[in-house]
């Protein structure tokens, strides 16, 4: 058994942080839609399912590079999503918010089934950007395309951290985060808030899906996985800071890929609820959340 | 409301599927489709109660009602219990995992509710997909009879109908028994304020905790009698799109009203059925339902006929007064 674990344990974590990078970026927009509108938004797994499927489209479809897809993935990502906070989330930001919520639920489904209407039920493949040749490292085989996965949540991650600390709309919403009623009395645009922090969500489902693509396929079964998942990494993090998200959707890819390596990947969804619901139990703001 | 005109209401709403069945007694099919009404109706009162009364939040639809279809499908296939029991026990465990699953949520309010209550019923399908020696996995459970009421020599599907009319009957007077109680008035403290209801000497842990327990039994009981009608129970009988469609149907008839349950249900039951040959479309026509519903009637079609109808009377009196005055 432990000759078996430290054999396997290299690969393990490559996958791990692989498809934990995928869970951290969906925590993250888990975290910008919920700062700036106090949203927990049920769609999320779908907005990175709506950018699947347009990586196919410009990728696959048009045949156009990556340079070009992952861009123009990202811009229609956005419109879409700026078009459905706009006609379905605005009109009802000011009711109790169990309303939003079913309106982001309802909002998930219709876009999964409009990408299936679409494109069928099946999977679209998307190729791997760099090649099927893994590079090895220590025990571990490593896909070109997991570096790009990787390489890619960082780029974004730093992106939006010049966002946050460095553009008036992050601070605005940094400040609408922290203090809803007093960042519109000191003249924050409650009204546009909603709009940024959907539209950066989107943007960042819509980068995620653009480097992913070539792993998961477009799949438009997969958006509720990445809402679960996703969810799971921003609670056990703790949803009221942006690294913690981060933290704890990497934790539940790593959680994903040891229980899967080592017992059986049948059982991975039940491990991953058993850690949340541990984690409520135990420590409600998450391990990185303060005490309130 | 008086205890005559809530004795009324309740005498319709108890004949209304017992008369209702008996006219189209030859027709599986109409029978069929009331059947499904009233498993589907059982399903949204639970929600009713839980979303709209309490105000927590529910997606677990699809996983209590698993757990109620398999609890009585495993009594009654390896054990041979009659339906009854089979029912009965369906409702207690739901009840109690209900509980149980209420426990560690309870300091979660709104949108984490939802989303712990979403993925439970993913583990409940996990469990049943690959559970196989207990379950038979994806290729589900099967093999039982239809039950049907001794001595009775009816159709057998309006035998069922009956039956099942009397769970539903049963579901809607312990609602809204409890809704019109005291019980009821701490639910919708809660609803508004869990700090005024706190403040109120509520105890709203208990009263969250026994809600939950109470619709996710509601429900099972429900699956109960959907494996029975059905004879077949398997993982993909029990996805996120039951709770969805459930959803739909309370938010259409009305959330804060046990009776938009029914109402809800009916709708959505009959005009899903020149959607079946679509099943691609489904899901988007209740997703549709939902956000339309929630812009353009938030409240629900039997809440606002109600609020109409008292604004009505109101204004007639306010005439009938000022006539009397002159």
């Amino acid at each position: 058994m432990f000759d078996f674990l430290i054999a396997t344990l290299p690969q393990l974590l490559v996958t791990g942080v692989m498809i934990g990078s995928i869970y951290a970026l969906v925590a993250l927009c888990y975290y910008v839609v919920h700062a700036g509108t106090g949203v927990i938004n049920f769609a999320q797994g779908d907005f990175v399912v709506i950018g699947l499927a347009f990586t196919w489209l410009f990728h696959v479809d048009l045949g156009l590079p990556v340079v070009l897809s992952i861009p123009l993935t990202i811009l229609s990502t956005l419109a879409c999503v700026a078009v459905f906070e706009r006609l379905a989330i605005r009109p009802v930001s000011d009711r109790d918010p169990m309303i939003p919520l079913l309106v982001t639920l309802a909002g998930g489904i219709l876009i999964r089934s409009t990408v299936q209407l679409i494109w069928g039920v099946r999977p679209r493949l998307v190729p791997h950007y760099s090649g099927d040749d893994p590079i090895l490292l220590l025990d571990a085989a490593i896909l070109p395309q997991t570096l790009w996965i990787v390489g890619g949540t960082i780029v974004i991650l730093g992106a939006v951290y010049v966002f946050f600390k460095h553009t008036l709309f992050g601070l605005s919403m940094l400040g609408a985060a922290s203090d809803r009623e007093g960042a519109r009395v000191i003249g924050v645009n409650a009204g546009m808030i909603g709009l940024y922090s959907f539209g950066l969500s989107a943007m960042i489902s819509g980068a995620a899906a653009g480097v992913i693509a070539p792993v998961t396929n477009a799949d438009p079964q997969l958006g509720l996985e990445f809402a679960i998942k996703g969810f799971a990494g921003a609670i056990i993090g703790g949803i009221e800071k942006p690294y913690a998200v981060v933290i704890g959707g990497l934790m539940i890819g790593l959680l994903e890929a040891l229980i899967g390596g080592l017992f059986s990947s049948e059982y991975r969804n039940l491990f991953v609820f058993g850690a949340l619901m541990l984690t409520l139990i135990v420590r409600p703001q998450g391990l990185f959340g303060e005490r309130t | 409301m008086s205890a005559r005109s809530v004795l009324l209401e309740r005498g319709i709403i108890l004949l209304l599927p017992v008369m209702l069945g008996a006219l189209v007694m030859n027709s599986a099919y109409f029978l069929t489709l009331l059947t499904f009404i009233l498993i589907n109706g059982a399903i949204a009162m639970g929600t009713c109660f839980c979303m709209g009364r309490a105000g927590q939040i529910t997606l677990a639809q699809s996983g209590f009602v698993a757990i109620g279809a398999y609890v009585a499908m495993l009594l009654t296939l390896r054990f041979g219990m009659p339906a009854g029991i089979g029912v009965v026990s369906a409702v207690i465990v739901s009840g109690l995992v209900g509980f149980a699953l209420s426990l560690p949520i309870m300091k979660l309010k709104g949108h984490y509710l939802g989303l712990v209550t979403l993925a439970f019923s993913l583990v409940v399908a996990e469990v049943a997909t690959h559970w196989t020696s207990v379950t038979n996995g994806a290729s589900g459970l099967y093999g039982i009879k239809m039950p049907s009421i001794p001595f009775l020599e009816l159709n057998p599907r309006y035998e069922f109908l009956l039956m099942l009319t009397v769970y539903w009957f049963a579901v809607y007077v312990v609602a809204d028994n409890l809704i019109r109680s005291r019980y009821g008035r701490a639910m919708q403290a809660l609803k508004y304020s869990e700090w005024g209801a706190q403040s109120s000497g509520i105890d709203i842990t208990r009263v969250k905790t026994e809600v939950f327990a109470i619709s996710a039994a509601m429900m099972g009981g429900a699956g109960a009698f959907y494996a029975y009608f059905i004879q077949y129970i398997g993982p993909e009988s029990f996805t996120l799109e039951l709770s969805i469609t459930v959803i739909a149907m309370c938010i259409l008839g009305g959330m804060t009203d046990i009776r938009g349950a029914l109402v809800g249900s009916a709708l959505v039951s009959v005009m899903n059925e020149p959607l079946r040959a679509y099943p691609q479309v489904q899901p988007l026509v209740y997703a549709l339902i939902i956000i339309v519903m929630i812009i353009f009637l938030p409240k629900g079609i039997v809440p606002s006929l109600v609020g109409t109808f008292a604004n009505r009377r109101k204004r007639r009196r306010l005439a009938g007064a000022a006539t009397d005055a002159t």
